[in-house]
């Protein structure tokens, strides 16, 4: 189901209160939400706590949702700064997985090296999830949403010249590491 | 720009539906304040941490002396299959084991945990499988815990698809043939 984006009644009644009317605007939006939140993520796990936090910060501040504004730029703005704010909060866990991941790389050889690699080869979305946050945003509200440079633009509040500019460098920097993938050369 | 790049991400990337679970987490959210719900994933992180070394500990404590090899399995068996078979006939969970160069001697289920037990080259080796906890690192990747050295040998600790793994070895060397206990060769 997907809303008009003109249906303002369902959302003056969600700013009334009406919890029937957040359950049909949560099924409304909740694939969208949750597949930025998963793609931007690469976790499942990370996935669900940003699409949760998303609907409860809608839940919390849709009152502010003004009429004359635009409902989809307004959710995707909320659902944007989640998965950054996500992102920030594993800034402090990554260095230790990463830590982790170099402790049993670093001795050994081939065969585990070769196994875990192997689970990499080919995995876009975990190259995709290692790109600056910046340009991967740019890049989920692209392909997995398919908006226009100028929406994008809208959500992130800066000019289309700018999203251009980040999708450019995460096309050239996709370009270089899914190059040995069939289908994707330079 | 590359049109076969796009046509990758566009299908790498496509929406995907969201689980079930999501409603009842969002009214689970409601349910709880604010400052409440972060204390309480502090709990539970701090929770999922404890099981997580209970679970490696209880792990490395089944590992039997990597070199000490008196001990017989419950079931002997070389063949791959058969060791599989027993294996999740008795513990209730899959192990997939494929046949390969490491050389399998049986394998023993006890406190819910299934040991397999192998030689690699002319030494033994251990792994240790048991189910984990539902958890974020369920998926098919290995999501590695901890690689240090127990008891002379070398032990390498990870969690794929819901069970915690020990592989137990000799020498780092063998803990890499021993790969080839679940990927063949």
């Amino acid at each position: 189901m997907v809303l008009d984006g003109n249906d303002r009644a369902l959302i003056e009644a969600c700013q009334c209160g009406d919890a029937n009317a957040f359950r049909t605007l949560f099924e409304a939006y909740q694939d969208r939400v949750y597949s930025i939140a998963l793609r931007y993520s690469g976790d499942p796990a990370s996935a669900m706590d940003i699409a949760q936090d998303t609907f409860l910060k809608l839940l919390s501040s849709i009152r502010d949702f003004r009429a004359e504004a635009n409902f989809e730029s307004w959710l995707y703005r909320i659902v944007v700064n989640r998965c950054l704010d996500h992102q920030r909060k594993g800034r402090r866990l990554a260095p230790f997985i990463e830590e982790l991941f170099d402790a049993v790389s670093a001795p050994a050889e081939s065969v585990l090296n070769r196994i875990l690699r192997d689970e990499e080869a080919g995995d876009v979305q975990r190259i995709v999830a290692k790109l600056p946050p910046e340009q991967r945003i740019v890049v989920i509200l692209r392909y997995t949403e398919g908006l226009s440079y100028e929406d994008i633009a809208r959500i992130l509040g800066c000019s289309a010249g700018t999203v251009a500019s980040r999708l450019n460098r995460a096309h050239k920097a996709l370009e270089r590491k899914l190059g040995h993938l069939r289908g994707v050369s330079g | 720009m590359n049109l076969n790049l796009e046509q990758v991400l566009s299908r790498e990337l496509r929406p995907v539906a969201a689980p079930r679970e999501l409603w009842d987490r969002v009214q689970l959210g409601q349910d709880v304040p604010g400052p409440i719900r972060a204390r309480y994933l502090g709990w539970a992180l701090a929770g999922l941490a404890a099981v997580l070394m209970v679970g490696i500990i209880w792990n490395f404590r089944t590992v039997p002396v990597v070199a000490a090899e008196t001990d017989s399995p419950q079931f002997r068996s070389r063949e791959a299959t058969e060791i599989r078979g027993w294996v999740k006939a008795n513990a209730g969970f899959d192990v997939p084991l494929r046949p390969g160069s490491v050389q399998l001697i049986g394998a023993s289920v006890r406190n819910g945990s299934a040991e397999v037990v192998c030689r690699v080259g002319d030494r033994p080796a251990r792994l240790v499988v048991s189910k984990s906890r539902p958890g974020p690192f369920d998926g098919a990747r290995h999501h590695v815990l901890s690689s240090s050295w127990f008891r002379g040998g070398r032990a390498l600790s990870w969690i794929m698809r819901g069970q915690l793994y020990t592989l137990a070895c000799a020498t780092p060397e063998d803990l890499k043939a021993a790969c080839f206990l679940c990927h063949g060769g």
